[in-house]
C-alpha cells in the first residue's frame, strides 16, 4: 500500500491513518477510504489513527484487512461524491465491474470479508458480500444450499423435519 | 456484540452463525422467484425463524419495494362456460388455483393480493394465498 507521509491536508496531500491488523501488520490508508467504516469513522474524525499511533483491528487478520482496503480505496472517491450523484455511467459501470471480480474469491475469504464488513460497518461491502451468497444459493434446493455453504450434514431429526416441509411446499420444487 | 446461540443442532459456519449476517443475505434472495425463500426456510431452524420474523418481512418489502408479481388471473371461456386460472409469472411452478367449485365465475378485478369473482347471482372475495 503505498504510504506517502501523514499529513493533516497541507499540500493537498490527503490525511493518512494507520490500521493495525490481528497480526499487527501496519496499513497506512488514506482517511477517506478507512472512513467507509462507520466503526472507524468517528476514531478518524476526533484525529485518531494518524502519526504514529494506529487504530488496532483486533478482529481482522492482514489478509482480510488488506481485502477490506482495496474495497475502501476504489470506493472512497464515490463515497466522497455522496453516493456519486454525478457519477458518469462509465464510472458506475467500473465500480460494478470492480466489485464483480472482488467477490469473485475463495469462499473462506468471503466468509472472512462477511466477518469483517459487519465488524467495520461498511455497509457497501456488507450489501456485496451479502448479495455474493444471495446469488450462490439461489435456485438450489435446501440440501444444497446446506452443502454449498459448508453446514455439516443434517441430524436425522433436521432431515426427516426437511423432508416433512418439502411433501407440504411441494410446488417449489416443481 | 455477542454471537446468537445456534439453534441448529449442526451448527452453520462461523460467518454464518449472526442472524444479522444471515437476514442480510436472506434479504437479497430476488422477489421474483418465491420459491428461493422457501428453499431457504428448510434450511435450518434458525433460518426459517428468521424469514418468518415481521421485521424481515417489512425490511424485505422496504428493500425490494414493490411486491412481486407472482402471475395474473386469465378468464377462460369454454362451451359458453367461463372459469378463472392462475397464470404464473415465475418459473416455479404455482400454489394458487381457484377452488374447481367456482366454475361458471368470471374474475372481475384484483386488489392487493385477492380476487374478486363474480357469477350472474353472487360475487365472491377469493384470497389465493390462503385459498379462502
Amino acid at each position: 500500500m503505498a504510504a506517502p507521509e501523514s499529513g493533516d491536508g497541507n499540500n493537498g496531500a490527503a490525511r493518512m491513518v494507520t490500521l493495525i491488523s490481528s497480526d499487527n501488520t501496519r496499513f497506512e490508508v488514506e482517511a477517506a477510504a478507512a472512513s467507509l467504516s462507520q466503526t472507524l469513522q468517528l476514531t478518524i474524525l476526533d484525529g485518531g489513527g494518524g502519526g504514529g499511533d494506529g487504530i488496532p483491528l483486533p478482529n481482522v487478520d492482514s489478509a482480510t484487512l488488506s481485502k477490506v482496503l482495496e474495497y475502501c480505496i476504489k470506493h472512497a472517491p464515490a463515497a466522497a461524491n455522496g453516493g456519486a450523484p454525478n457519477a458518469t455511467a462509465v464510472d458506475r459501470a467500473e465500480l460494478e465491474r470492480f466489485d464483480n471480480e472482488f467477490v469473485n474469491i475463495d469462499q473462506s475469504v468471503l466468509y472472512s470479508l462477511i466477518m469483517a464488513a459487519h465488524n467495520l460497518e461498511i455497509e457497501g461491502l456488507q450489501s456485496l458480500v451479502a448479495k455474493k451468497v444471495a446469488d450462490m444459493i439461489k435456485g438450489k434446493s435446501p440440501m444444497e444450499i446446506r452443502r454449498t455453504l459448508g453446514f455439516p450434514d443434517p441430524t436425522p431429526e433436521e432431515q426427516a423435519e426437511m423432508n416433512a416441509h418439502m411433501l407440504e411446499y411441494g410446488w417449489a420444487y416443481e | 456484540m455477542a454471537l446468537s446461540r445456534p439453534r441448529c443442532p449442526s451448527p452453520p459456519p462461523p460467518a454464518l452463525m449472526l442472524d444479522e449476517l444471515v437476514e442480510g443475505i436472506l434479504l437479497r434472495l430476488h422477489p421474483d422467484e418465491p420459491a428461493y425463500l422457501v428453499h431457504a426456510a428448510l434450511v435450518c431452524k434458525s433460518w426459517r425463524r428468521i424469514l418468518s420474523d415481521a421485521g424481515f418481512r417489512r425490511r424485505y418489502i422496504d428493500l425490494h419495494r414493490s411486491p412481486p408479481l407472482l402471475g395474473y388471473i386469465h378468464n377462460i371461456y369454454q362451451s359458453r362456460t367461463c372459469s378463472p386460472r392462475f397464470v404464473s409469472s415465475s418459473a416455479t411452478a404455482s400454489p394458487f388455483s381457484p377452488p374447481t367449485t367456482i366454475n361458471s365465475w368470471g374474475a372481475l378485478d384484483c386488489r392487493h393480493g385477492r380476487v374478486l369473482i363474480h357469477n350472474k347471482l353472487r360475487l365472491v372475495v377469493w384470497d389465493p394465498v390462503t385459498d379462502d
